[in-house]
């Protein structure tokens, strides 16, 4: 997201704040400070009212009590896997650590609905009126930029965008507002209790025995996720520690970042989730994270995997494990074996690592392939990316993609203005993965 | 000449029957009246009381201070913030300390 002009940031839109029923407020009743006409206005001012849950909770009493509890405000799922690998007389280092670097991810209720999240530099969305479904690029992937964004989008260089994505769903299609505000939920973690969303939910028919899907006939609902087989490589982070600045000033760091495609043993197998293997993603913690606020503050490391249940954003029809039985029977380079895992993490990823990959059943006849016949292999032909598309991962060139005329270089997506959160008119999401992400300003948070 | 006989005919009659028809729900109204039935003039009983309620509070409230929102006193800062002139001379950039970085 295009970082707003000072100016920009606290402009109000005269015209469209007028029509929001907000406007009936006082601006000191929410904002505190003086209504004087000079600077002075400022001295005592609230810059995020909706920090105090008081302020919206007073008339919206359907969801602000939900929304406390929720993930997006308590921030739970952090402290859920960090205290897993510590011990209770660390915890208030951590939750020291966690004030400095984790607290600018909770989202307030204006944080989503009217102005930027302060995570990206802040910024009132849309002249201050009140935004009712969060603009996706705006704040939804301003957050959940480095992984989710980066494969819904399609901006890992070499793969497509999510064919959701290309369907023209934003992320408030799957992840309902009651989700979002965590109506009905206690999770303290985003993996706790059922799927939600769930591929289910659309795609009910498909699952499973009695679908008719060969694929799906033979493994039914329990070996596999949906993922495993739907999604395509997505970033593993490696080492995220704090730094210091000359200035003593600590900041987070990751040390670097890979692409990979790993299945491994699911670590939250349970009712919900109840497949045997499931994509795995590297997440960045190490041993060493916080040892700025500690000594050895992470000292049941052993206890959770750093190789963790993934849901990648990139799902496609086909991709290279879906290709053949033996793209995954018998191909152990796509599997988490021990041999990739870093040796100072082997005891705590030794719940998901795989020795092997499965066997080839006894009854299985190998396909014969005809010479010049694609052999399924992982590269960019058209079962690859689902049909209709060139071999070079283009994320939505074709007409296929768009139901539309579209140059070829380019996933032109229609320009809706309410798709996304603004007036556009080119709606270029970029052209075929490149990570520059085209020219429309307004698609990446701009106007 | 025979169809248009024909349809002049039919909108004559269609127009007698809506005439006919908006006369005869005059007449059921006018009938209605309190004298009619008992439980209509209980009804209108009803309904005088509490009509002279409303005009004995509304009476009331004539005196009283309007209990309707306050009018919004905060021109004030509407008329800078809506300024982007004003704005782009007052607002600075501020000197943002990055807790972060990576591509986590």
């Amino acid at each position: 997201v295009a970082p707003l002009e000072p100016w920009e940031r606290v402009w109000i839109d005269a015209e469209k704040y007028s029509q929001d029923v907000h406007s009936l407020i006082n601006c000191t009743d929410c904002h505190g400070g003086q209504a004087v006409d000079d600077m002075s206005a400022h001295e005592g001012m609230v810059d995020e009212p909706a920090a105090n849950p008081e302020a919206c909770g007073d008339c919206h009493t359907d969801v602000t009590p939900a929304h406390l509890n929720s993930l997006h405000f308590t921030l739970a799922g952090y402290d859920t896997a960090v205290y897993e690998r510590s011990t209770p007389e660390n915890h208030p280092a951590i939750e020291n650590m966690e004030s400095f670097h984790c607290q600018n991810c909770h989202a307030t209720c204006g944080d989503c609905h009217i102005s930027q999240p302060a995570s990206v530099g802040g910024g009132l969305l849309d002249g201050h009126a009140y935004v009712p479904v969060p603009p996706m690029s705006q704040t939804c992937t301003a957050c959940h930029g480095s992984r989710v964004k980066n494969e819904y989008y399609g901006l890992n260089e070499g793969f497509p965008a999510d064919v959701h994505f290309r369907g023209r769903m934003s992320c408030v299609d799957c992840h309902t507002g009651d989700e979002m505000h965590g109506v009905n939920m206690t999770a303290n973690h985003r993996y706790d209790g059922p799927a939600e969303p769930s591929c289910e939910s659309c795609h009910a028919d498909q699952i499973g025995v009695g679908s008719g899907i060969e694929q799906h006939e033979i493994h039914g609902t329990e070996i596999v996720s949906c993922q495993t087989c739907h999604s395509v490589q997505y970033t593993n982070c490696i080492n995220c520690h704090v730094e210091q600045t000359a200035d003593n000033i600590p900041f987070y760091s990751v040390e670097d970042h890979f692409m990979g495609f790993y299945i491994g043993k699911n670590p939250e197998q349970n009712a919900d989730r109840p497949y045997r293997y499931t994509t795995l993603r590297h997440i960045p913690v190490d041993i060493n994270s916080f040892s700025y606020y500690g000594e050895n503050l992470l000292d049941q490391f052993d206890n959770r995997p750093t190789w963790e249940y993934a849901t990648p954003h990139n799902i496609q029809k086909n991709t290279p494990q879906n290709a053949s039985c033996e793209s995954c029977h018998e191909n152990d380079s796509i599997f988490l074996t021990a041999d990739k895992v870093a040796p100072e993490e082997l005891a705590a990823n030794q719940s998901v690592i795989v020795e092997h990959a499965p066997m080839l059943p006894d009854w299985y006849v190998p396909a014969v392939v005809e010479e010049g016949e694609d052999s399924g292999d992982s590269g960019g032909g058209d079962d690859f990316w689902g049909g209709g598309s060139d071999s070079e991962g283009d994320s939505g060139g074709g007409d296929d993609f768009w139901g539309g005329e579209s140059d070829s270089g380019s996933s032109d997506s229609g320009g809706e203005s309410d798709f996304w959160g603004g007036d556009s008119s080119g709606g270029d999401t970029g052209s075929g993965n490149n990570s520059e992400g085209g020219g429309d300003a307004d698609f990446w948070g701009g106007n | 000449m025979k169809k248009f006989r024909l349809s002049a005919g039919f909108f004559l009659m269609g127009t007698a029957l809506v005439v006919g028809g908006l006369m005869a729900h005059a007449v059921t109204f006018a009938s209605a009246s309190p004298e009619a039935c008992p439980e209509a003039q209980a009804e209108v009983s009803m309904v005088a009381h509490s009509s002279v309620t409303t005009t004995v509070s509304q009476a009331s409230l004539a005196i009283e201070p309007s209990p309707v929102v306050e009018p919004f006193t905060e021109q004030v800062c509407l008329d800078c913030h809506t300024n982007q002139e004003r704005l782009t001379e007052l607002a600075v950039e501020e000197e943002v300390v990055s807790l972060n970085e990576g591509p986590g």
